[in-house]
């Protein structure tokens, strides 16, 4: 009853099929079986951010999503979003301003920041902070994050 | 942190969820995930059978009929956020999503799953109950609705029966254009409520409740009548009300007076709130 | 011989790294993968102090995918157990071992383990395995944990106390009796955990038939588990290698070594076959060290004038039921009672310390290290005083400082300190804020019912160990090592025994090999965290790897460009002392252009041409070098935070409005890192002061195992921060850098404190236990 579903769904751009047990969340499914293991698993129960993936354009948690409901989604990765291009900005700033250290948090940090950017061009640091108040970072003390999303919000511009 | 197994079907229709719900297994309906995968992953819940109703179009709607505003049960947090109707219409959900959570689970969370999930400090449960909204619930073959006033029956606990689920929430429309205000405290923005309060306005009349406080969000009753009498009530008679309509949290110890204390203040900014939008309006 | 150019010590060098994770390309623990794997789950206590009176095994045996059960008799042929490396006179002791053996005596201590296919499978069958308990008293509570009828952590102890001393100066009430003003406080520090965002993780490999392990593990310190492993499974040192691979954020929770680990690798031991245990955050939360829970009383004496004249601080902390290992546990206590008013001139100072055993899980050294607590409790008295005695903050400190230019000194607590600067950087301080304007603000607002308050701690540290063993310590060396090498490119190599956890040690070390050198910042690669290819040292702890990796790096390197300067010299006909490297161009001093060498091209001849070389010329451009220094274990550092705060007395919030810190970091290697160290660390001082608490129930039980339920600081929670900096060099070294992971952390905690209570002073409120929360401050408001 428990058993093997096959699903199909694009990741990255690709489309890819795997066999998958329901139980299997989508973050240990794209770490462990794509090999894709930019996303990180820090919590398991939705609080930390740092599985954060892009299922059909919205960033969700990795954790709270099964492999098995992506079945027919478009997923993207921090691979991906950083192989396309369209965070590259923000990968910039990040590096420039030290906005990370261990680099446990940032790939979430990064999407997450990229689709506060994609909805308000030019978010007030009060704004950023509320945005990024989803993803935990232990290291930073977030203000070089907030800066670089800042920095990057007005090279965009 | 893994679940236990259990088996998977995406449901096509609501009949077919509603069958596979009434089947001989313990089955749980996955909407947005939010609220059931944590406890799953925390071997807090284990259903043996996840009917997935997320491909089910017909519950993502938020709908104008008749003299309500008709919310999908899977209409997610996002989608209540920044849904046109919904802003004209209900701004207190509007204003209330803001609350809940954060941007990522906003994306995928539901109305009709925190209402289900029935957590005592989530805002949702406590909204519909002062804005006296129907519920819509289905089964195999029929149809019943439940007054939010009947809905929420302790933590984590609804009138859902099994092999029942949640199709939507209807919310009147004379009470959803009422002045109405909320406010909670949390220990971090995003967190769940250590205290927060919900009120609403009316034609002679309050509706207050109030979360994270009990073990589900509760109707205030004695705060109503206090304020229908002496709108401009000060903290003391607040304090008084809310110790009469929460009394398990009165007798709770410092714990449980820091949210009464808390709760008062709440309160008082609402009825501040309802003034100022009152006067607007 | 002087440094050729000084441009990459002092300039802001992005890291390297930082580029590989923000793709997310980092290779943390989880990521490393091995042919046939197997995955390991624990069933941990669910009890604080039971006796296992049986522990049934055959239904999880036979769940298929598992491989093995494994209880702690199966790896008692394998592991002796432990007790903790750094020991002192009368400390009582218990010893650990990988899986509880008889008795279990914290939720969340290991008991059993599951091997199986998968991690899921595993925890299946977990949940089959049945032990009968029989349950005893626990032992819970810190204020009563004395009391003779108190219930014992464990059963064969005389009484709960592990470990008691006295510091410095025996009590003198006469010198409190006769003050002109007299400030105490009682002090409650509640239990933290130190929650890096990256559990641990262990990924082990026996190989049964060579008798070789390879471990790989979320750790800073490679060759301290390898000695470690070695002792405590039996094994052969010279056959084990410990890789850290990158590691997402310690804190201290990742130097010290748990039962966990150690049976995980043990079971490669005994099954033969690669098995690999990541801890989930539950386990993390419950069994990842703990720290910081003391209860603390303080009193300060002052004269008419406001000289300070005796304290006295005692401390009773809740170990858990075991001491940490390698590091002990005291720490926690030790260094808040000898350091607490550290940098003031005091007559008298004293104090007690009591280590207590409780039924919860171990404490730990925790980022800072008893320093928050001595800063807090210090600082908090002194602001207090000044109230009572009508001084201002600032100008009380002032007159009481161990003035910048009388270092050294020994405190009266026996601790040498040298090089500190107290008053610049308080000056400093004043400097950035106008703090009478401030504060003018603030009695304006109050006047509007808005309750600001503005507070101020001063700290010294004792960081960057480079302890000489005692015992058998092994925690930090007294020496590290490092290789460096030329490669035929010119690129230099870099092996070095300090690691990096995203602080930016590797950028830092490059940095101080591209000056000392005299080469590209961009030509050097740092490898570290394998035990197999870097020399033997500490790895990193208590904010060494600048002060102790610089020192290194610079000392090797510039005996590397001596010889490099050398072989350049008979290439070129002239002599070592006229030349000089800059940018991997070796020339004379004086030079025209065109007459020099390039690092790359004489690389080349080395390695490949050496018949260009004179005749028995034997060049090595290869070095090792390790370096132990004569300084006190301890490197002082000092430094100065301010907060301002608002809060809402009608409901207990804390607001945090602005947070400023100037340090004295000695030598600043790079500006942008170092600031980045302190804002980190403020984000978790700000965490104890206001979020942060793990709470047990009086019967052991952890009421907030979640990452919901423990709270640490967002984004949104968190003010900008000011970073300043005096810089006075450690006059020890070369380099002359101290510590600076730790100081955010440590003045934050006492600054908070004192803003919040600066708030609420005026409504005759104060508050001094942590975390300030909601309900707390409500109560301290008299609100409840």
């Amino acid at each position: 009853m428990s058993g093997i579903h096959t699903i199909k769904f694009r990741l990255n751009g690709r489309a890819v099929a795997k066999h998958v047990e329901p139980r299997t969340s989508a973050a240990d499914m794209i770490r462990h079986e794509s090999g894709l293991t930019g996303t990180h698993v820090g919590c398991e129960h939705g609080v930390c951010g740092a599985c954060s993936i892009v299922l059909d354009g919205a960033v969700v948690r990795g954790c709270l999503v099964f492999a098995v409901q992506l079945d027919g989604a478009e997923v993207e990765t921090i691979e991906g979003a950083s192989d396309s291009g369209r965070i590259a900005a923000l990968q910039a700033a990040f590096v420039d301003r030290n906005a990370l250290q261990c680099g446990f948090c940032t790939p979430g940090m990064l999407l997450t920041a990229a689709e506060l950017l994609s909805r308000e061009p030019n978010p007030s640091r009060e704004k950023i902070r509320e945005a990024l108040s989803g993803n935990i970072c232990r290291c930073t003390g977030y203000e070089a994050i907030v800066d670089a999303v800042a920095a990057a919000a007005k090279v965009k511009r | 942190m893994k679940p236990r197994p259990f088996a998977y079907r995406r449901a096509t229709s609501v009949e077919e969820a509603c069958s596979l719900l009434a089947g001989p297994v313990d089955a749980r309906v996955i909407a947005g995930g939010q609220s059931l995968v944590p406890m799953m992953n925390l071997r807090l819940v284990s259903p043996a059978l996840l009917v997935d109703i997320g491909g089910l179009a017909e519950l993502q709607r938020v709908t104008l009929a008749g003299d309500a505003l008709h919310v999908g049960a899977l209409v997610r947090h996002r989608q209540l956020e920044t849904d046109l109707l919904v802003a004209r219409h209900v701004p207190l959900l509007a204003s209330a999503v803001r609350h809940v959570a954060h941007q990522a689970v906003r994306n995928r969370g539901t109305l009709g799953g925190s209402l289900c999930h029935a957590d005592p400090a989530a805002e949702f449960p406590a909204c519909i109950l002062v804005l006296e909204a129907t519920l819509h619930i289905a089964s195999s073959g029929s149809e019943r609705t439940v007054a939010a006033g009947d809905f929420f029956r302790g933590m984590f606990a609804t009138a859902l029966e099994p092999g029942e689920m949640l199709t939507g929430v209807s919310i009147p429309l004379t009470a959803a254009r009422d002045p109405a205000a909320l406010h909670e405290m949390s220990r971090r923005h995003g967190d769940l409520a250590l205290a927060g309060i919900v009120g609403r306005r009316g034609q002679g009349l309050q509706r207050w409740a109030a979360f994270g406080i009990e073990d589900r969000a509760v109707r205030l009753a004695h705060l109503e009548t206090m304020f229908a009498d002496k709108p401009q009530a000060g903290e003391a008679e607040m304090l008084a009300a809310l110790a009469l309509d929460l009394p398990s949290t009165a007798g709770a110890g410092t714990a449980g007076r820091a949210k009464l204390v808390i709760a008062a203040e709440l309160a008082r900014r609402c009825r501040d709130d309802i003034d100022r939008a009152g006067v607007a309006a | 011989m002087t440094s050729a150019t000084t441009k990459a010590i002092g300039s802001s060098h992005r890291r390297g790294d930082a580029k590989l994770f923000v793709g997310g390309r980092g290779t943390y623990i989880d990521d490393v993968a091995m042919p046939g794997v197997l995955h390991v789950a624990f069933l941990r206590s669910p009890h604080a102090h039971a006796s296992i009176v049986a522990i049934r095994t055959a239904d999880a045996d036979a769940l298929p995918g598992v491989v093995r059960v494994v209880t702690a008799a199966d790896l008692a042929p394998l592991c002796k157990g432990w007790q903790t490396s750094q020991t002192y006179p009368g400390y009582v002791l218990r010893t650990q071992y990988p899986l509880a053996t008889d008795r279990v005596v914290f939720v969340g201590q290991a008991v059993v383990a599951v091997v199986a296919e998968s991690r899921a499978l595993a925890e299946d069958a977990v949940e089959l395995v049945e032990i009968d308990w029989e349950l005893l008293p626990p032992a819970c509570d810190l204020e009563g944990a004395m009391a003779p009828d108190a219930a014992r952590a464990h059963p064969d102890l005389a009484g709960n106390l592990a470990y008691q001393a006295e510091v410095g100066d025996p009590e003198n009430r006469a010198l409190f009796d006769e003050a002109a003003c007299v400030v105490e406080a009682a002090f409650r520090f509640n239990r933290q955990t130190v929650m890096p965002m990256e559990t641990r993780g262990v990924v082990a490999s026996y190989l049964p038939g060579d008798g070789s392990l390879s471990v790989y593990q979320s750790h800073t310190a490679p060759h301290q588990l390898r000695s470690l492993y070695a002792t405590h499974l039996g094994l052969d040192e010279g056959r084990i290698r410990v890789i850290c691979p990158h590691v997402g954020g310690s804190f201290g929770a990742k130097i010290h070594l748990y039962s966990d680990e150690v049976a995980t690798v043990a079971i490669s031991r005994l099954i033969g076959r690669p098995v690999k245990y990541i801890a989930d955050r539950m386990e993390a939360l419950l069994a990842d060290i703990h720290a910081r829970e003391q209860i603390v009383t303080a009193k300060l004496a002052l004269d008419e004038e406001g000289r300070f004249v005796a304290w006295r601080a005692e401390t009773r902390l809740a170990m858990g039921a075991f001491s940490t290992h390698p590091g002990s546990s005291v720490q926690e206590a030790d260094e808040a009672v000898r350091l607490a008013m550290a940098p003031y001139r005091v007559r008298h100072v004293g104090g007690r310390l009591e280590v207590v055993f409780q039924n919860k899980n171990i404490v730990g050294q925790y980022r800072g290290v008893g320093h928050p607590i001595a800063a807090a409790i210090g600082e908090h008295l002194i602001e207090k005083a000044a109230a009572a005695m009508g001084f201002d903050p600032v100008a009380l400190r002032l007159a009481n400082y161990v003035a910048d230019d009388a270092y050294p000194v020994k405190t009266r607590t026996g601790i040498d300190l040298d090089a500190l600067s107290h008053q610049a950087c308080l000056r400093r301080l004043g400097e950035i804020i106008d703090i009478p304007a401030l504060r003018a603000e603030n009695e304006r607002l109050r006047g509007e019912g808005i309750h600001r308050g503005f507070g101020i701690a001063c700290f010294i540290e004792r960081t960057a160990t480079n302890a000489p063993s005692n015992a058998h310590i092994r925690k930090a060396t007294a020496q590290d090592g490092i290789t460096l090498s030329v490669d035929p490119s010119g690129a230099v190599r870099c092996a070095i025994s300090v690691t990096d956890q995203g602080q930016g040690t590797h950028t830092v070390v490059a940095q101080v090999i591209a000056d000392e050198l005299g080469v590209p910042f961009d030509r050097v690669r740092i490898v570290s965290g394998d035990s197999q290819a870097t020399p033997y040292g500490s790895g990193v702890r208590a904010s060494r790897g600048t002060a102790v990796g610089g020192e290194l790096a610079l000392h090797a390197s510039r005996e590397l460009r001596a010889v490099i300067l050398e072989a350049a010299a008979q290439l070129l006909q002239t002599v070592a002392e006229r030349l000089s490297m800059t940018d991997g161009m070796i020339a004379p001093a004086d030079s025209e252009q065109g007459n020099g060498i390039s690092l790359a091209d004489l690389a080349e001849i080395v390695h490949f041409k050496p018949q260009l070389l004179p005749r028995g010329a034997q060049v090595s451009l290869s070095l090792s070098r390790h370096l132990g220094h004569d300084w006190p274990a301890l490197v002082p550092t000092n430094g100065v935070q301010a907060s301002l705060v608002e809060v809402d007395v009608r409901t207990g919030a804390v607001r945090l409005l602005r947070h400023w810190a100037v340090d004295d970091f000695g030598t600043i290697v790079n500006p942008l890192l170092v600031a980045e160290q302190v804002r980190g660390g403020i984000a978790q001082g700000i965490g104890q002061a206001l979020f942060e608490e793990l709470v047990y129930d009086a019967g052991g039980q952890v009421q907030n195992a979640s990452l919901a339920d423990y709270l640490v600081p967002l984004a949104s929670d968190l003010p900008d921060m000011v970073i300043d900096h005096v810089e006075t060099p450690w006059p020890h070294s070369v380099l002359g850098a101290k510590g600076a992971g730790e100081a955010g952390t440590t003045g934050a905690v006492g600054a908070v404190l004192n803003a919040v209570n600066d708030a609420i002073r005026p409504l005759g409120a104060s508050i001094t236990e942590l975390p300030m929360t909601p309900e707390r401050m409500l109560a301290a408001l008299n609100r409840l």
